[in-house]
């Protein structure tokens, strides 16, 4: 039982994670390798505000992070949308080092310390003999709210266009929908769920350093290929799924193989891919385009 | 001890290495441009850019230091002692090439980062080249004859000794009597660290309540919480092996889930960078390291350098690794001097014999044993987010160095 | 309406078309026939700018569209409906129609949509259905009514009979009788010659990236000159299957 609080919590931060990365890679089909940078500049926004009240902090993360995104995008992305997809994911290696350079050179290598939320919700509350993390709830609560949110905004004109694009960005375009509009959407939104990401992530670590958002990153990028490239329920799904399996193989493995924790994990992933190769649920990624 | 391996930033490097030369260029060097014949050129190899620049800067500039001091002390045997630079931008496959490109300038003698993966290379091209490279700090045994090899030295301390240190400590002079053993399995130093203490822990007599273990890029232990949770007495002391940024995550976790046990780590956890603001009245770690940088260290020699080090930098140290790469320039030198030469094996074979050799910290080596493992340790223990220094320990008896 | 001369377009460095002209007047169905490979996408492609034009001119009314970005083409009023009808089959059916609707504006949308649904009666039942649920002929007549939706000046259409039964195709040509009806400029891409031939007012037969033949039904269809220009030295075996 407390471990399916882990699992819960585990899998919230992924998802988070992973619908970032899944919906510029719906659109654009760019995996992009920067998005945990993205985390990290949210970070070291929390970093920089220091004092000032949590909402406004919260606040300057997510507009600082969403604008930063929309700017890569026209920046870096827009030049090379139409070239092969290892231009792209080159590119967006190159911008993943950039922010990570930028974030040697302003705050230096070692990392920082953070206070996200006051310590009365940093705390832990016991429930029945659980031990329930305020920080857990907070977890599967922003992520249920983006989750919601994220539903809502795509039964929207722009949200049925975003979805339209995804599944097939010619003929999106053929019917009038704007490229530029509908990735920008894409990478706004992308930017705020890697804000909400490196909120939580921060609060929970309380720590950011350069590498900050790079591990959760790649293991978010693993939970969209298991969901299903291209697939944002997949997406959801395959980082709950890959929290189960972290959690438990954590807690399962018996001591001496528990360093091989990850290897398992992967193992358990190309399982997985082997049984699915599309992922959980397939997405649009495999389908023909006009 | 050494800078750990930071798995998330290998990742990265690994995959930027090729992005890297292209996005910065050639790699420069720094520092004055050498002359042979009148001076004594040392070589410094460290990752001044990347992520282990937060640990490398800091001794290089302690290095620049060392090097004026004995400048102004009249050289090395009338010789002017230079000091050049090589970034390896912290990827361990640069590490190789930025040796050779320094001994390709003149250098006599390396200064390599302070860990075994990362110093290795420019150790290695060090001594194919017969030239003394030393470590300013890793915490690894291979660095000398065992591993690179005789030419190679570190100026850290064993993991498996520190390991060992804080469990003599914890036991005799706090009374723990049961521990729990999380390990970070990302470095060898770690694994060396909880291996020493268990080790010692046995011997001791010391109960063992359980043990864990976890990566330092892990974003949340909360499994490994949930089953040290489930003990059915919180355990007197937790043998922490890792480093932050990983380490100052999960000491961050451990501590919000109410587990208040003394944690006994290492100087990968030193410094307040990681908890000044998360957990401002941190309490209850410990670590053994070589020097204090936090105004308290027993030796006048040490508190002083320290001083001088703020006034020049502008900066307090977060870690002993400028004390350590000043002594490390000091050995460099003492060897040439005591040696009368500048080869490199000459210069080894005076190291090999350096016992208790006062540079700014004591220092010594035998014709086996590349690393030290008669320097007294200070335990620094965190008390309200104040790192203070509690005494002057020396292993009473020693791991072995090597895991069997 | 759409002057086209002179193009030449294809994927990188292989060209498809070379040096296509055709004109599309207002209010007029015009077909472009040919067989498997002739080039007929991509001259529709070529029109959107969904492959890249090296040369020759594409003019839409007074302006020259070619190497516009195909939403801004779209939006003067450039409908295209894909080969393979590219109903987007994660959103419902209404969905499909909403993303039509964007260039009536809001406010004329219903009217536009329910007139549309008058003319679909089959899709009005299925609107919250998912549109992948749809059968072969109900995705065709979603893609079409959805074009219908950007009111566009000019309907494109790239072989909307392919792979749909005897009776499916029936019901689409009918659909197209009735926008010629109703004044709706029509370019009809199909491999089913005899029927558009018959169904347009002027036909371009398309061969290998060339216009080989054109005229009016009468004159094409008179003696064996279709047949000739469109087979070559025989049916080819996917021509033959499409008929």
């Amino acid at each position: 039982m407390q471990y399916l609080i882990d699992v819960l919590s585990q899998g919230s931060l992924y998802a988070l994670c992973a619908l970032g990365i899944a919906l510029t890679f719906g659109v654009m089909r760019l995996i992009n390798f920067a998005h945990g940078e993205f985390m990290m500049v949210g970070g070291y926004v929390l970093v920089v505000a220091g004092d000032i009240p949590v909402w406004a902090a919260l606040l300057s993360s997510v507009i600082i992070v969403g604008f930063l995104a929309v700017a890569t995008e026209r920046i870096a992305f827009r030049p090379v949308r139409n070239a092969d997809p290892e231009t792209m994911l080159v590119t967006s290696f190159a911008v993943s080092f950039l922010l990570q350079s930028l974030a040697v050179l302003l705050f230096g290598s070692l990392g920082r310390s953070v206070r996200v939320f006051p310590p009365s919700i940093t705390g832990v509350m016991h429930i029945g003999g659980l031990n329930i993390r305020w920080l857990d709830i907070i977890t599967v609560a922003v992520t249920v709210t983006l989750l919601v949110s994220l539903m809502a905004f795509m039964k929207t004109r722009h949200g049925v266009e975003l979805r339209a694009a995804a599944e097939n960005f010619t003929v999106a375009r053929l019917l009038g929908v704007k490229a530029n509009q509908v990735i920008g959407t894409a990478f706004a939104i992308s930017g705020v769920f890697a804000a909400a990401t490196s909120i939580v992530l921060a609060a929970q670590r309380g720590l950011v350093e350069p590498t900050f958002g790079t591990t959760t990153m790649l293991f978010a990028f693993i939970a969209v290929i298991v969901g299903g490239m291209g697939s944002l329920p997949g997406a959801v799904l395959g980082a709950y799924a890959l929290g189960l399996i972290s959690v438990t193989s954590q807690a399962l493995l018996p001591l001496g193989l528990r360093q091989f924790r990850d290897a398992f994990i992967f193992l358990v992933v190309v399982l997985i891919l082997l049984l699915r190769p599309e992922g959980i649920l397939r997405g649009h990624a495999a389908r023909v385009r006009i | 001890m050494s800078l750990r391996t930071r798995r998330s930033a290998l990742t990265v490097s690994a995959t930027t290495a090729l992005l890297l030369l292209a996005a910065c260029g050639s790699p420069g060097a720094g520092g004055a441009s050498p002359s042979g014949a009148t001076a004594f050129v040392i070589g410094y190899a460290g990752g001044l850019s990347g992520m282990l620049e937060g640990f490398e800067k800091p001794a290089l500039e302690a290095a620049k230091m060392a090097v004026e001091d004995i400048n102004r002390d009249g050289g090395l045997n009338g010789k002017r002692v230079e000091l050049i630079t090589q970034d390896t931008k912290s990827d361990i496959d640069q590490g190789g090439p930025a040796g050779q490109a320094l001994l390709a300038k003149g250098a006599g003698a390396l200064l390599v980062t302070a860990d075994y993966n990362f110093g290795g290379g420019a150790a290695r091209a060090a001594q194919a080249a017969g030239v003394v490279a030393v470590s300013v700090g890793a915490g690894s045994p291979k660095f000398g004859v065992q591993g690179i090899g005789p030419l190679a030295f570190t100026m850290g301390t064993s993991g498996a000794g520190d390991g060992a240190l804080t469990a003599e400590w914890a036991y005799e002079k706090r009374a723990a009597r049961s521990a729990y053993v999380l390990l970070d399995d990302t470095t060898d130093y770690n694994k060396d660290q909880c291996r020493g203490f268990q080790t010692r822990w046995r011997e001791l007599g010391g109960v063992l309540a359980g043990q864990d273990t976890f990566k330092n890029g892990d974003a949340s232990i909360s499994p490994q919480i949930t089953r040290m949770k489930s003990l059915p007495k919180t355990p007197d002391v937790i043998a922490f092996c890792s480093y932050a940024p990983g380490g100052a995550v999960a000491l961050g976790q451990l501590r919000s889930a109410g587990i208040d046990s003394l944690i006994l780590t290492n100087s990968g956890m030193d410094g307040t960078y990681w908890f000044e603001k998360s957990m401002p009245e941190l309490s209850g770690v410990a670590l053994p390291v070589s020097a204090s940088v936090w105004g308290d260290d027993p030796a006048e020699e040490v508190r002083r350098f320290v001083e001088r080090y703020k006034e020049k930098t502008g900066s307090q140290p977060q870690n002993m690794y400028p004390v350590l790469a000043y002594a490390a320039v000091q050995a460099i030198v003492q060897a040439a001097k005591e040696s009368g030469s500048t080869k490199g094996a000459d210069m080894a074979e005076a190291m090999n014999k350096f016992t208790d050799k006062q540079l700014l910290i004591p220092v010594s080596f035998t014709k086996d044993t590349h690393i030290d493992v008669r320097r007294p340790a200070r335990m620094l223990v965190l008390d309200q987010g104040k790192w203070k220094t509690d005494g002057l320990r020396s292993l009473k008896k020693a791991p072995p160095l090597f895991a069997e | 309406m759409l002057d086209v001369s002179g193009l030449v377009a294809g994927y990188r460095a292989n060209s498809v078309l070379h040096g296509v002209s055709l004109q599309i007047p207002d209010g007029k169905t015009i077909a472009v026939v040919g067989p498997n490979g002739a080039g007929k996408s991509t001259l529709l492609k070529a029109i959107m700018n969904v492959v890249r034009v090296t040369a020759g001119t594409v003019r839409f009314g007074a302006r020259d569209i070619r190497g516009m970005p195909t939403e801004r083409i779209a939006r003067l009023g450039i409908a295209l409906v894909p080969e393979g009808r590219g109903v987007f089959g994660s959103l419902t059916v209404a969905e499909n129609l909403r993303l039509g609707l964007r260039a009536a504006g809001v406010a004329a949308g219903d009217g536009a949509l329910s007139s549309v649904l008058d003319r679909f009666p089959v899709l009005r039942a299925r609107l919250r259905m998912s549109a992948a649920g749809l059968s072969g002929g109900e995705q065709q007549q979603l893609v079409i009514a959805r074009a219908l939706l950007t009111a566009p000046r000019l309907l494109i259409l790239d072989e909307p009979s392919l792979g749909l039964s005897p009776q499916m195709v029936d019901e689409i040509f009918d659909v197209i009788h009735g926008l010629r009806a109703d004044g709706v400029t029509v370019l009809l891409v199909e491999q089913n010659a005899t029927r558009a031939v018959d169904l347009a007012d002027h036909t371009y037969v398309l061969v290998s990236g060339r216009i080989i033949a054109e005229g009016a039904k009468d004159h094409l269809l008179s003696g064996d000159r279709l047949a000739a220009a469109y087979f070559g030295a025989g049916p080819t075996r996917s021509s033959k299957e499409s008929l």
